[in-house]
């Protein structure tokens, strides 16, 4: 019997995608809403080798009699070298054997060069095909299943795209979702699907089984999770195996994908990856192991995913940096440029001088101390990718030997290439000018397509902000620290031009961090400051936008020495009475819930003042939540949850040699069988910090028991402290019999505000 | 990679730290909390110190502290409402 071969089309997103031994595959899911699987068998990766050409034509004769892949020599562009190279491009017949045929190549000769080597495959699969994940694509068909022609019908740069229908499953357990069920938090697992909520508590059938259940009768596309990479899916995965049962959890036969956690240290804090689960066919996101699912939710997700062209569940889990380099690397790719296996370029030699005036950061001007009125902030926008995209900014345009005679870099003497566009600046463009299209429509939309055009921003914005940092990245394959420093003496020349403008045009600059101004001018108004952001764009030829105008600030000075001044630590109320705050104990990760509550209550007071006096007489209102919050306290009214200390561990439990609070929590929950790594959070409630022995002095929360109680004039302590910064300058005042609160008047000398100009009025 | 350059605000530390283990020793002790002030100080031009970016951090330390010290005494002047130069001076003409 011979079977003819049937042709068809079908159109789709593209959910997932992975190599297989088969070929490529492809998950889509059609806009009814059915899902498809699809094979591209056609999909052969390639990847090049740099040698001398006797050593080229050895290999190539070795590859092709061993591995059967086919070679041929060719012209490559080499981006640090600026010049083409003959390189061996190698082609695989199969996908799979990408991996082994360039190990053999490096064992065979470990001198020659590899390039377009260790890439991931799903991408170079975009990238050829010029698809992206949750693109919208037209495939013909052979028999069904596999792809015979793919088209693409979406662009990864469009504001407005359409997003495939997916049936979404929610896993959680019920309770404290900051606690890591690793340490020990159990309950009912919350299931939601289909907008119907359940809990699973293993009273009627055993969890698994229900999970496996809702597994097959839904056959969700997206399974989110809270901690299910490290924790609920592997669990479930074992009591189902337990019972031989492999759990439904992948569409395509076989055990979910995992990955190791792991501990790293990442400008100076120690930090903690946990393992990972992806499925096959489905898409897993645990948004309590995804950085940018966290921040921007699924909508930001998804236009990370498109716009640097990674899988979903890798997008998911890996940072902002990988998406940056990928973006990089597609450019290089379409360029015909050879992307380098490891970081190819070392730092230049330089004189110890060169090397003092370029390794410096930003530049910060210390606050002036004191509660100032009517001040403007203006801040440039996207500051360091503008001046990334403006002035050409890239690895191979900093010191290009094409252009010696281009205009030098401040302070530092280096030049920038005049003749070509650096591929970091051309990436930083292009996201630079989405994240504007979607600012600048913010106006003309309004409910769920304005709040999913803010998440989307939000997630440009975090790959914006790594895009600097990555210049100066030991690992980054298109770094160089000579880029990196060229930014920020651009970055440090372009604030002090602002200090200058606002000064000559009679502002007085408060404070200035980095790429932000606080300057304030008696009786300026909203058009003065406008006017005064107008003339620094015009100046510095970088954007520059009036953040806002604050009726008050408050700049604090450092918790240590009363009379220094720290860059961030201040709280600002806006002309429409919306709060900024810095440094504050609300802002930070550690504070038990109930201070950081106490505190946003009485900044929401103090909003209504405008001026010193009215802040005075709002700060005796504010006092008494202060109060309410101190009663609840000390009478044993505060929940549990509301006290509870999150803090993240830099070493093993085992390595720690004092008893911290820290250090105890961490050893009871290691005692109770967590393995806890560096960098992983902790939770704990302190039931007695002066108690003799120090496992009494606090307890995790997942072995907290109600007769252990907490310490009550700890956390009266922490509501106190947490008041003081209000009362700062308040008490300062009254010490110094201080009164009546002027303005602070023009004073380049001042160090301080308002208690110098009180003191030169007395 | 990386930063190779400690930051003023880790230098000014630095430089503390080993002023006070000699320099330091031979104060009095209730001379010694206002070496630790005066450096405190410097913090607030640290921006002027970081551009400045001279391989000799102590200068940029030093004129620091004068620039502190000239900044107060002008302002202490202004609240006291006297000025020592012509006061000085007039002092000077006296005696003659």
């Amino acid at each position: 019997m011979v079977y003819g071969t049937t042709f068809g089309k079908v159109k789709g997103w593209i959910l997932d995608l992975y190599p297989s031994p088969e070929g490529m595959i492809l998950w889509l899911i059609e806009p009814s809403g059915t899902h498809r699987r699809l094979i591209d068998h056609r999909f052969t990766p390639s990847f090049h080798v740099y040698g001398s050409e006797a050593q080229l034509v050895r290999l190539a004769r070795w590859l092709v009699s061993r591995r059967g892949c086919s070679c041929q020599l060719v012209e490559k562009l080499s981006l640090f070298d600026r010049c083409s190279l003959r390189v061996l491009q190698v082609r695989l017949r199969h996908n799979m054997d990408f991996r082994g045929v360039v190990c053999s190549v490096k064992r065979y000769n470990p001198n020659l060069q590899l390039y377009n080597s260790d890439l991931m495959l799903e991408s170079l699969y975009c990238w050829e095909r010029g698809i992206f994940p949750l693109s919208q694509v037209e495939v013909e068909t052979r028999n069904g299943a596999e792809v015979a022609f793919l088209e693409c019908h979406d662009d990864s740069w469009a504001l407005d795209y359409e997003l495939p229908p997916l049936r979404v499953l929610k896993l959680r357990l019920e309770g404290l979702g900051q606690v890591n069920p690793a340490h020990g938090r159990r309950g009912p697992l919350e299931v939601e699907i289909d907008g119907e909520r359940r809990l699973l508590d293993g009273a009627d059938e055993p969890v698994w089984m229900s999970v496996h259940q809702l597994l097959k009768q839904h056959d969700p596309d997206l399974i989110v999770t809270e901690w299910g990479d490290a924790t609920l899916l592997p669990g479930l995965e074992n009591q189902a195996r337990r019972h031989g049962v492999q759990l439904a959890l992948n569409r395509d036969p076989g055990s979910p994908g995992k990955s190791h956690e792991r501990s790293y240290r990442s400008y100076g804090r120690v930090l903690f990856k946990g393992s990972t689960t992806t499925l096959r066919g489905r898409l897993h996101v645990d948004v309590r192991n995804s950085f940018i699912a966290d921040k921007c939710k699924l909508d930001g997700l998804w236009e990370l995913a498109r716009i640097a062209k990674l899988p979903v569940q890798y997008a998911a889990r890996t940072t902002t940096g990988t998406g940056i380099s990928y973006m990089q690397m597609e450019l290089a790719y379409h360029d015909d440029v050879l992307i380098p296996e490891q970081k190819a370029e070392p730092e230049d030699p330089k004189h110890p001088d060169e090397l003092f005036a370029a390794d410096r950061g930003g530049l910060t001007f210390l606050p002036r101390l004191g509660f100032f009125t009517n001040v403007g902030e203006l801040d440039f926008s996207s500051e360091y990718p503008n001046i990334m995209a403006r002035f050409n900014i890239s690895p191979e345009t900093i010191n290009c030997p094409c252009c010696p005679e281009a205009p030098r870099v401040p302070e530092l003497g280096y030049h920038v290439c005049r003749r070509r566009r650096g591929i970091t600046s051309r990436v930083v463009e292009r996201l630079i000018r989405k994240r504007e299209q979607y600012k600048q429509r913010k106006q003309l939309v309004s409910g769920e397509v304005r709040c999913s055009d803010a998440v989307r921003r939000d997630a440009i914005k975090w790959l914006l902000v790594c895009c600097f940092g990555y210049t100066g990245y030991k690992n980054a394959r298109f770094g160089k620290i000579e880029a990196h420093e060229a930014i920020n003496a651009l970055a440090r020349e372009k604030l002090l031009v602002a200090k200058e403008v606002a000064e000559r045009l009679g502002f007085r600059v408060l404070h200035a961090l980095v790429d932000s101004l606080y300057v304030q001018k008696e009786k300026a108004t909203q058009s003065a400051y406008q006017q005064l952001a107008h003339e620094i764009e015009q100046e510095t030829s970088l954007p520059m936008a009036l953040e806002a105008v604050y009726r008050y600030v408050i700049f604090l000075p450092s918790k240590r020495y009363a009379e220094i001044p720290v860059p961030n630590r201040f709280f600002c109320v806006s002309m429409d009475k919306e709060i900024k705050v810095r440094g504050l104990e609300c802002r930070k990760h550690d504070t038990p819930p109930l201070v950081a509550e106490m505190q946003r209550k009485v900044l929401e007071i103090l909003a209504g003042a405008d001026e010193f006096e009215a802040y005075r007489s709002k700060l005796k209102e504010a006092r008494q939540v202060l109060t309410r919050y101190l009663d609840r306290v000390e009478e044993g009214r505060a929940n549990i949850e509301e006290l509870i200390i999150s803090k993240r561990l830099t070493r093993f439990p085992r390595d720690y040699l004092k008893d911290s609070l820290t250090a105890v929590a961490a050893k009871q929950l290691a005692r109770a069988g967590a393995k806890l790594h560096p960098g992983e959070m902790i939770e704990y409630v302190v039931t007695n910090s002066r108690a003799q022995y120090a496992d009494d002095r606090v307890r995790a929360i997942t072995l907290w028991q109600p007769c252990q109680g907490y310490d009550v004039k700890k956390y009266a302590g922490l509501l106190r402290e947490a008041f003081g910064p209000f009362e700062h300058f308040v008490k300062r005042s009254c010490a110094l019999g201080i009164t009546k609160i002027l303005l602070p008047r023009q004073d380049p000398r001042g160090a301080s505000g308002m208690l110098d100009n009180e003191l030169r009025k007395r | 990679m990386g930063r190779t350059i400690s930051t003023f605000r880790e230098v000014i530390e630095q430089e503390l730290r080993s002023w006070e283990q000699i320099f330091g020793r031979a104060l009095r002790r209730e001379e010694r909390a206002y070496l630790e002030l005066m450096f405190n100080r410097v913090r607030l031009y640290i921006q002027a110190c970081t551009y400045g970016a001279s391989v000799h951090a102590m200068d940029g330390i030093n004129l620091t502290i004068g620039l502190d010290h000239e900044i107060r005494l002008r302002r202490i002047e202004a609240l006291l409402k006297v000025r020592l130069d012509a006061q000085w001076s007039m002092e000077r003409l006296l005696e003659r």
